[in-house]
């Protein structure tokens, strides 16, 4: 383990990442502590610039953009994290049955995984938020029971070339019941190709509920979350005038997924023996 | 007493079915072997690469079910267990793989991957530890290799905790995939002694798959001759050394070795490969390629008694 953070710790881009990520779940945490921030309080201001009392100013119905930014925050946070540990605890299990036990099991989840490959995504989303409310755990559930079949076929492709090695062979040799090979032999061996990818979707869910809160089809007003921040800036007045109201969570947004994308690369590189030659 | 009976065992793989459900074409691995291993001995199992002997070995130990025939381990019959019921069985019959490396799991220590099968069979951990260390110190791995992984060891260190880790489960049978060929010539005679003296100290007896034949001259009591999914000559091993009577076991014995390079002697050199096994010839499946063949070796030739105990293919003899 202290390999591993050494070996990171060297990666400056993934690191800056990782320590960008680390300070906004604190800041997300901690702030509301010490500031009286409350995102739906409606103040006598409206459209106000920045100034001592709100920060970075107020929206157009008197509302404190930073109080919305770093709520926003914790919410687009919540459903990178919700969403990607719905896609991997669906995909990796029957990735790994697939993969590992073959037969049958594997005819029917790979074509259940291409089945759901071929339903676009924002489509679907936006017909199934259209029926139900788009709470912030119904938008995870849904970003994340649609993300499956990567993971399961990431997963499928590993354990299928791992399933191949004597060792598993020899595991079976030795007496080690068939669940247990496939859980301790096989799946630590061929797991690290996960790790990238699962910062990848984290940073993937959040874009796309910010797409579908830019589009009004999201987390709904008075609620906030950066993408329905930035939905005021469909308005030309806004988007000209008032950078203060959608420019933050702009910026968050682009530094959160980057920073992400770069912890992804990071530990893959680590983890990618090619790379190991201290 | 035999510890292994095998009885006109096949496997067959099938390549691919068609796409309407046509039956699909069958590769006969193994196509009808007997053999037997007795209690404490060591039978050979000698032929080229593709002859079908690492399936043959996987197959007695159930890694593949087989197509046809029966398995008799210590009398009982195995080969129709389910594998819960095969399991506490593994404990008995064990397997050396023949690349250490490709045979350890990248994540497991030494002293892991020797404990983790005793995991199976219900000892406590203190219990494993010490049972997995001293098992370590048996096949001459001395404290420091405990912590290191496999890509940390050499060849001959990592096949020694192939070793320990079979021999930990005090198995009865143990099938030996050429355990030493991947080895580097140097440390192969220690391998093979650290086996033999393993067999000695456990009792055990051994099914030891080859294509060496000074290899098999060395360690095994029996030798079986395997070419293209079928056993063409069995015999004792001073028997078949002395007097090999199927051209291929001829074929096979001229092309070792001699400790003598001045010595001379008759290198029967085979023509072409090993025939297709999709495909394999009629009659004999040696004919393609046997120096002597004559128009009777169209027909099959049966696996007849020689001499007491010495049993060819051949029409020759």
């Amino acid at each position: 383990m202290s390999d591993f953070l050494k070996k990171y710790s060297r990666h400056r881009l993934a690191m800056a990442g990782l320590i960008f990520l680390f300070l906004e779940v604190l800041l997300a945490l901690t702030i509301p502590i010490f500031l009286p921030l409350d995102p739906i309080a409606i103040s006598r201001s409206f459209n106000a610039p920045p100034d001592a009392e709100h920060i970075l100013g107020t929206d157009g119905v008197g509302r404190d953009v930073l109080a919305r930014v770093i709520y926003g925050g914790r919410l687009s946070l919540f459903i990178g994290v919700a969403s990607v540990a719905i896609t991997v605890s669906i995909g990796l299990p029957l990735g790994l049955i697939a993969g590992y036990y073959r037969g049958p099991a594997e005819s029917v989840i790979m074509r259940a995984a291409e089945t759901f490959l071929s339903i676009p995504l924002m489509v679907f989303v936006l017909v199934v938020v259209a029926i139900v409310k788009a709470t912030a755990w119904n938008v995870a559930l849904i970003i994340g029971g649609l993300g499956w079949p990567a993971v399961a076929k990431l997963i499928y492709a590993s354990v299928l070339a791992e399933s191949a090695k004597e060792y598993v062979e020899a595991a079976r040799v030795l007496g080690r019941p068939n669940h247990v090979v496939a859980w301790l032999e096989v799946l630590p061996n061929a797991i690290s190709p996960l790790w990238a990818q699962i910062a990848f979707r984290i940073s993937q869910a959040i874009m796309i509920e910010a797409s579908l809160s830019f589009l009004g089809a999201g987390i709904q007003p008075p609620a906030a979350s950066w993408g329905n921040i930035m939905y005021a800036a469909q308005d030309l007045a806004v988007l000209t005038n008032r950078l203060w109201i959608w420019l933050p969570p702009g910026i968050c947004l682009v530094l959160t997924v980057m920073s992400i994308n770069l912890v992804g690369e990071g530990i893959r590189d680590v983890l990618d023996p090619k790379m190991n030659n201290n | 007493m035999d510890i292994l009976a095998v009885r006109e065992i096949k496997k067959y793989f099938f390549a691919g079915t068609g796409l309407w459900g046509r039956p699909a074409r069958a590769i006969k691995a193994v196509d009808g072997v007997s053999l037997t291993v007795r209690r404490g001995q060591t039978a050979g199992l000698v032929g080229e690469s593709g002859c079908g002997k690492s399936t043959l070995g996987r197959t007695i130990l159930r890694l593949f079910a087989p197509t046809a025939g029966r398995v008799l381990l210590g009398g009982e019959d195995i080969t129709d267990y389910p594998p819960a019921r095969l399991r506490p069985l593994r404990r008995k019959m064990q397997m050396i793989f023949q690349d250490p490396l490709a045979a350890l799991n990248p994540r497991l220590t030494a002293l892991a991957a020797v404990e983790t099968p005793l995991r199976s069979y219900g000892q406590g951990k203190e219990e494993r530890r010490r049972l997995a260390r001293e098992m370590l110190r048996v096949v001459g791995l001395n404290a420091s290799c405990e912590g290191k992984y496999p890509h940390e060891m050499s060849g001959g260190q990592r096949q020694r905790v192939v070793v320990a880790r079979a021999m930990v489960l005090e198995p009865q049978f143990v099938v030996c995939d050429e355990p030493v060929s991947a080895l580097d010539v140097s440390v192969r005679a220690q391998v093979l002694n650290l086996l033999r003296d393993m067999g000695e100290r456990l009792g055990l007896s051994y099914l030891f798959i080859s294509h060496d034949l000074s290899v098999v001259y060395y360690f095994c009591d029996w030798v079986y001759v395997m070419y293209l999914g079928k056993i063409v000559e069995e015999a004792a091993r001073e028997e078949i050394f002395a007097h090999p009577a199927h051209p291929y076991t001829e074929a096979l014995l001229s092309a070792v070795l001699l400790p003598d390079p001045g010595q001379k002697r008759v290198r029967i050199i085979l023509q072409g490969d090993l025939p297709d096994p999709l495909n394999p010839p009629a009659g004999c499946r040696f004919y393609s390629r046997c120096p002597y063949a004559v128009p009777r070796c169209e027909e099959e030739p049966p696996l007849r008694e020689l001499r007491p105990g010495h049993r060819a293919a051949c029409w020759l003899h």
